[in-house]
């Protein structure tokens, strides 16, 4: 009764993302799989779930080679896949027993239902398992806890025998986390068997009865739970490069130009935030998932509530991102896609875009070029479209366009998501540039090697709220996780 | 990989496909022309080419307000009683009460700007879906216009049936010049249209508020998050919209001399299509007013020619519906 993946490999384009893995899902047993970002976790997840065919490797399940096609092909063989967006295979506007006979209805075949029959069988079912939970309510309605349990039962109404899970608890509070844990124990002894990512290292060791770690695309440790510890698991996953605070503190000052903010509210019910950042600073906000840092990157910005920023003295509202624009506040969003660039338009205009008036299209090209020479933007050539760009130059055009506003405040919420490692360090050293330059520069991500590699101050974030300034040369990245972990009671719904 | 195609495409020289793709519209009506011309001797004559162009700037003109909307990512569906209400309202102005030619433009455009700011409260404030809030405000113009009239076309000595005493105004010839006037051979409206079109062409394309507007279309999100003032942009296209819309009510008014009631209701769907057209055969991804006076053309063109060939006024929209068709699919096909 194993899911057994073979000497696996893939890559995207000319990225290598895994290099060789062997990986195996016992029935009745949960696998947790961790690593850094961009080691190939997810990857690892969605080639099993049918959504990437491997380039090389073989999966087979109890022996018999498999291939899987797509999606609807692994929910054949029993594999359900949950990603981090639960509400992914939910139909928001039905309820929660109509959303759960969907699944079923194409399994027996039937055209024809009874609602109160159906109410009832679904209603048993979480009975069963001892869920409370009114069948009768829209998905709409229903937390992202509620979701994943829905989505999680239902895939073993129909059948599945291996759960795969996308940072399940990352959205969670510790109390839906415990009940999350305490329904996979049960689904557990009836042998399903789960493989999860997290990256919190308590709830694998509560959780999981296996752990394996990936780097860089290769498996570097696995084994069972209670003959590893916390302290290998983490040193597997950074490996034996210690990531060193780079930024030089000494022969620095502070410039006398500073911003700061006082008792900024995020959501009504949450604790206010007080901070400063100084001209030439780069300050990160280090907070895990769900810790609501996207959110105060976006109140920062103008974008959610009003707030009064302090600027060297001046106090100014800012209420909107145009008022923060003019402000000279420039945001580098998390959702690169869908929020930072224009992928059918071409790079000259992103990097014209505080052009006004009449377009000179040969201005505008040398402009362009400027700062594709500065950025190292690969093609380099203006009239190339953005959407066809690899995900680390679109994210140099992203930052770039910001350039020729000269903004004096740079809130930039995980540049480095889906940054390949080659641009990452050239986007690094832009930030430091433009702090260099002397610009206030606030850095939210959830990595702790980008946080201690770019940070003059690290301050950690956890429940909408600055709960303590650490100094990036006196830490570990594994002290880092520990204190942002700590700090986790209940989360905001970011 | 759209881009890299291109490339590949223009650096070998001349391709068949791209030169499909971005003179579809111009060979469409280049094919359609000579067709009529085989078939029908008096198709090509300046009479009928001027009569052609003389419709065609109407429906041009609510094509170019069409396209506006479309630029921001929305579909104003109330241009035709836009200009139902503005064609009422100047034959109103000079027949009911005698106006003078400032008055009687003013008017319209002025209600033009208000319609094009109620659309824009609607999409932008209470959030409303662009096509619903049009679809809404467009049943609500069309009603202003009819009340206004009770109902009854608004025409030079018209028995005093609306109750605003016996109407004594006319048509001054200043401002039926606008529709049924030439200059240098060319009718007015075709003149109107083309600076028009030139002016909105260089607006779009050539300066960066232009690009501004395409690109909130484009991704709102991020233009938000830029600092582009999304409903000021927005606003600006609905208003635009609405104002092409009046003047092409007030030339519909002038060339045919009398207010007729909902006279802009079939107009809509012809600039609709005639945008859309535009958009597909025009071989840009995004909607340009070049497109939309090309559909435009189209259209005309082929209404003309039809009736020409004694094809019934009732058979035409079949033809209208299936180029439309015809248009859109090749587009998304290409995609």
């Amino acid at each position: 009764m194993t899911l057994n993946l073979n000497d696996l490999e893939h890559s995207f384009g000319t990225n290598h993302v895994i290099k060789g893995i062997d990986f195996s899902i016992e029935r009745g047993e949960v696998h947790a799989l961790m690593g850094m970002n961009g080691a190939g976790k997810s990857t690892v997840l969605q080639i099993i779930a049918g959504i990437h065919r491997p380039s090389k490797g073989t999966i087979s399940i109890d022996g018999q080679q498999v291939k899987f096609h797509s999606p609807s092909d692994a929910l054949q063989h029993g594999i359900a896949f949950l990603s981090q967006e639960v509400d992914r295979g939910l139909v928001p506007n039905l309820t929660v027993h109509e959303n759960f006979m969907m699944s079923l209805w194409g399994k027996e075949r039937k055209v024809i239902f009874n609602r109160r029959e159906n109410r009832r069988r679904v209603a048993g079912v979480f009975q069963q398992y001892g869920i409370e939970l009114d069948v009768d309510k829209l998905i709409a309605d229903c937390s992202i806890y509620e979701k994943q349990i829905i989505s999680i039962i239902r895939a073993i109404s129909h059948d599945s025998k291996y759960i795969l899970l996308d940072e399940p608890t990352a959205a969670l509070d510790y109390r839906e986390a415990e009940r999350l844990q305490s329904i996979v124990e049960k689904l557990k002894k009836e042998g399903i068997g789960f493989v999860f990512i997290s990256h919190r290292m308590k709830e694998v060791f509560a959780m999981s009865d296996r752990v394996t770690v990936l780097r860089n695309g290769k498996t570097t440790l696995s084994k069972k739970v209670e003959e590893t510890t916390i302290d290998e698991v983490v040193h597997m996953m950074t490996g034996d490069v210690q990531v060193t605070a780079k930024r030089k503190q000494e022969g620095r000052e502070k410039s006398d130009h500073f911003f700061k903010v006082t008792n900024v509210k995020l959501f009504e019910q949450t604790a206010p935030i007080s901070c400063e950042i100084h001209a030439g600073e780069i300050v990160v906000i280090f907070g895990l998932l769900g810790s609501g840092k996207t959110r105060f990157a976006e109140t920062l910005f103008g974008a959610r509530r009003k707030y009064e920023l302090n600027d060297s003295g001046t106090k100014k509202v800012i209420d909107s991102p145009v008022r923060a624009v003019n402000e000279g506040i420039a945001f580098i969003p998390e959702e690169r896609a869908k929020q930072g660039i224009w992928r059918a338009y071409d790079i000259r205009t992103h990097l014209s875009l505080s052009f006004n008036g009449m377009i000179a299209k040969k201005k505008e090209q040398s402009a362009s070029r400027k700062l594709i020479d500065l950025f190292a933007v690969e093609p380099r050539n203006p009239d190339y479209e953005v959407g066809s760009l690899s995900g680390g130059n679109q994210q140099k055009v992203a930052i770039a366009k910001w350039f020729n506003r000269n903004p004096h405040f740079i809130i930039l919420d995980e540049p480095m998501k889906g940054v390949d490692v080659s641009a990452k360090e050239t986007i690094f050293q832009r930030i430091e540039g433009f702090a260099d330059e002397g610009a206030a520069v606030l850095y939210f991500t959830s990595e702790p090697d980008e946080a201690i590699r770019i940070a003059d101050r690290i301050l950690i974030f956890s429940q909408c709220e600055i709960v303590e300034e650490v100094n990036p040369d006196h830490i570990s990245m594994e002290q880092l996780l520990d204190l942002a972990e700590r700090r986790k009671g209940h989360a905001a719904n970011d | 990989m759209q881009p890299t195609i291109n490339k590949k495409e223009k650096a070998s020289g001349f391709s068949l496909y791209s030169f499909f793709t971005r003179y579809g519209a111009i060979l469409t009506i280049v094919a359609v022309v000579i067709f009529f011309s085989i078939i029908n001797d008096n198709f090509f004559s300046y009479q009928n080419v001027s009569d052609i162009f003389r419709s065609v700037a109407i429906t041009a003109f609510l094509a170019l307000g069409v396209t506006f909307s479309l630029v921001v990512d929305g579909l104003d569906l109330s241009v035709g009683s836009t200009t139902s209400l503005a064609t009422m309202a100047a034959a109103s102005a000079l027949v009911l009460h005698s106006q003078e030619l400032l008055v009687v433009l003013i008017v319209p455009l002025l209600f033009g700007v208000i319609i094009g700011l109620f659309n824009a409260f609607l999409i932008i404030k209470v959030r409303l879906p662009d096509l619903l809030a049009t679809l809404g405000v467009m049943y609500v113009v069309n009603g202003i216009q009819m009340t206004y009239t009770k109902g009854y076309s608004v025409y030079e000595g018209m028995p005093d049936t609306i109750g605003v005493g016996e109407p004594v105004g006319i048509f001054i010839p200043s401002f039926t010049f606008i529709g049924q006037g030439e200059w240098l051979g060319i009718p007015f409206p075709v003149f109107l249209l083309l600076i028009f079109t030139a002016v909105s062409y260089i607006f779009l394309e050539h300066t960066t508020w232009g690009r501004k507007m395409y690109m909130v279309g484009s991704n709102q999100e991020a233009a938000r998050l830029y600092g582009i003032r999304i409903n000021f942009y927005k606003t600006l296209a609905y208003v635009i919209s609405a104002l092409f819309a009046t003047i092409g009510g007030i030339i519909l008014a002038s060339r045919i001399g009398t207010g007729q009631i909902s006279a802009g209701a079939p107009l809509m769907m012809d600039a609709v299509a005639a945008a859309f057209i535009g958009l597909a055969l025009f071989g840009g991804k995004r909607a340009s007013v070049i497109g939309a006076v090309l559909g435009a053309v189209l259209i005309g063109t082929l209404l003309n020619g039809l009736t020409m060939m004694n094809v019934p006024y009732y058979a035409q929209d079949i033809v209208k519906g299936l180029i439309l068709i015809f248009a859109l699919a090749f587009s998304f096909l290409r995609k």
